[in-house]
């Protein structure tokens, strides 16, 4: 099934909805560089909770080894990597 | 050099034993970023430099110095810097909270702050906090008159960075110098601030070098933060075996399977839980890791299903589970990893192993008697690497460092991990005496986040829970507030006072608290209700 990136990205914030107005960001703190980890809005244990939540909702399995570690904390390469992967 | 080279005195100083490794490897790399790699001789130059400067801008009585930077060539160059100037260094994590890294700095009475390029900012903003005046030396940062303009009482140095020969200044090493200050989680809210002497970080070295065999050719890890104690070990380890410090961008401490093999790593040492990350993004494969030599671990407890990840991954390594408070020094026990290591582990965790033989160990039982053979108890430790006591706080070092009845007038940490020695003198954590936590690593006081939540919540009764995950290791805190109140206004005013990793995940509200028959509140039932 094909999913694009806007549903992907709406997924992934409907997910991170609570703790975003737990810590005050707004969809203006949102933009393409934002840092799930750096932001401060995830450690990396809750990360690691968000990526398996997002493998098991679009059946899919992301592969890490080809990419940066940078790469995959912001928001918008994540989005990115997944729907390579799962439109794959 | 030849006299301070020969004197046993000061080869118990860290930075002689840095300057051996100088004038033996003077050529070869001691640090790395990536492709570009600094040599001794190099390091060496630049400290002196920084060295002078301290030196020019403190008092001799003045006994620290604070670094305020992370991880870049000057962070590391401070830390020399200072210890050749005959003070002790004291890491300030520029990500904390302004509150935290103040607290820090009410205690501590420092004069003088090396600030690294990156934080100036953050810096600007701790300075508007300071009624004394202080010396700032910032680093890699063009010099203008800006800063005296602002802030006219502080006086403001900018070093640039020189590779040039300099003078040798009149060096006087003294073992018992303290070579860093750290703070750890105090249960009153206040942090607690450890000083470790020279004397205490090179008995460590040595013992650790005597143990495992680091070679010049090595190339190992930086992953620690300069808060953390563990960095003491990557740095001087690494420097006192004239091996090389590769230091892990902070874009890839999340998951460093790509430095490991891009880097040629072959001694690397994190907290288990950079283990478990990698091992939950699929990044342990078979053969993942060939170069690695030697893999420690430490700062938490380290579970047999990641080592044994670990080891499949990285099959020519030996692991090494380290542990240690920073009281006691870096680490004091260690275990092997072998192939008969699963059976020796207790609920899926690997043993914390043997004191190391130039130190003592001894476990007492609630009333502080020595337990008998293979009962459970607590652990306590003396030896060359146990330190002093707390900074300007006797009442917190009398009731951690104790003598103990039958052992004469030794000294002992009391550690509060529980702990049981099997047949072959093995010891095994199986939890701790208080309420203390470990979160990737971080030393955690429950009720150090309890006193913030209360003085933000303005409620008496205030409950911080862990929870845990199947391994035991905790990876959320919830504060449990008796009243009513704004969520995230609470967790944006706790944030001005806590790191991140002491950030609760959330606070929830009760109407009242459930107290045990004793009258305490009852942390059990709270724990269900969650």
């Amino acid at each position: 099934m094909k999913h694009n990136p806007k549903e992907i990205r709406t997924f992934i914030l409907g997910l991170l909805d609570k703790k975003f107005k737990r810590l005050g960001f707004t969809e203006k703190h949102l933009l393409n560089d934002f840092d799930l980890i750096q932001s401060g809005l995830l450690d990396s244990m809750q990360f690691l909770e968000l990526i398996a939540d997002i493998e098991e909702h679009f059946n899919t399995e992301i592969d890490f080894d080809t990419v940066e570690t940078s790469q995959f904390t912001r928001l918008s390469n994540l989005i990115n990597l997944l729907s390579e992967t799962i439109n794959r | 050099m030849k006299e301070i080279e020969n004197s046993y005195l000061s080869n118990q100083h860290l930075f002689i034993r840095f300057m051996n490794s100088v004038m033996k490897f003077g050529e070869r790399p001691a640090i790395a970023f990536g492709d570009v790699e600094f040599s001794y001789a190099q390091l060496f130059q630049m400290s002196i430099g920084l060295s002078s400067e301290i030196t020019k801008h403190t008092l001799e009585e003045e006994r620290f110095v604070a670094i305020f930077d992370k991880r870049n060539f000057y962070t590391y160059t401070a830390v020399l810097a200072t210890l050749l100037a005959g003070k002790g260094y004291v890491p300030l994590n520029p990500e904390f909270p302004i509150e935290r890294n103040k607290a820090i700095l009410d205690i501590t009475d420092i004069g003088c702050f090396i600030v690294g390029p990156d934080y100036v900012d953050e810096f600007l903003m701790l300075l508007d906090e300071f009624t004394m005046p202080v010396c700032v030396i910032f680093c890699g940062l063009e010099s203008t008159e800006t800063y005296k303009e602002h802030y006219p009482m502080h006086h403001f140095v900018f070093f640039k960075p020189s590779f040039k020969n300099q003078i040798i200044l009149n060096l006087k090493p003294h073992p018992d110098d303290i070579a860093y200050l750290l703070f750890t989680s105090g249960s009153t809210g206040v942090p607690k601030g450890v000083p470790v002497s020279n004397r205490n970080v090179v008995s460590y070295i040595n013992n650790f070098l005597s143990y495992y065999n680091i070679k010049e050719t090595d190339r190992c890890s930086q992953t620690f933060d300069l808060t953390f104690d563990l960095s003491v070990h990557d740095m001087f380890v690494t420097w006192c075996a004239g091996a090389c410090l590769c230091v892990v961008p902070e874009k890839d401490l999340l998951a460093p399977a790509k430095f490991i093999r891009e880097q040629n790593i072959t001694v690397w040492f994190s907290v288990p839980s950079m283990g478990k990350i990698m091992s939950k993004l699929r990044l342990l494969k078979p053969n993942s890791f060939p170069s690695l030599r030697y893999s420690f671990f430490c700062g938490e407890a380290l579970t047999q299903k990641m080592t044994e990840e670990w080891q499949k991954a990285a099959p020519y390594s030996k692991i090494v589970n380290l542990y240690g408070p920073t009281e006691t020094t870096i680490a004091i026990a260690r275990y092997e990893w072998n192939k008969d290591s699963a059976a020796k582990c207790i609920n899926g965790i690997v043993p914390i192993g043997r004191v190391f033989e130039t130190q003592q160990h001894c476990i007492i039982n609630d009333s502080g008697e020595i337990t008998e053979p293979g009962e459970t108890g607590k652990l306590c430790l003396s030896g060359s690497q146990v330190t002093a006591g707390y900074l300007n706080n006797p009442e917190k070092t009398a009731e951690h460092y104790i003598t103990i009845a039958g052992k004469g007038e030794t000294l002992w940490y009391r550690t509060g991990d529980i702990v049981k020695e099997d047949a072959d003198g093995c010891l095994h954590f199986l939890g701790r005496a208080d309420d203390q936590v470990k979160i990737r690593g971080y030393r955690v006081e429950l009720q150090e986040i309890e006193a913030v939540v209360r003085n933000v919540s303005k409620t008496d009764l205030v409950v911080v829970i862990p929870l845990k995950q199947e391994d035991g290791s905790v990876n959320k805190l919830i504060a449990i507030v008796c009243g009513k109140g704004d969520e995230a206004k609470l967790l944006k005013e706790c944030k001005k006072f806590l790191p991140d990793y002491m950030l609760p995940e959330e606070i929830r509200f009760i109407e009242t608290m459930p107290f045990t028959p004793a009258g305490k509140i009852d942390r059990v039932k709270l724990s269900a209700l969650i």
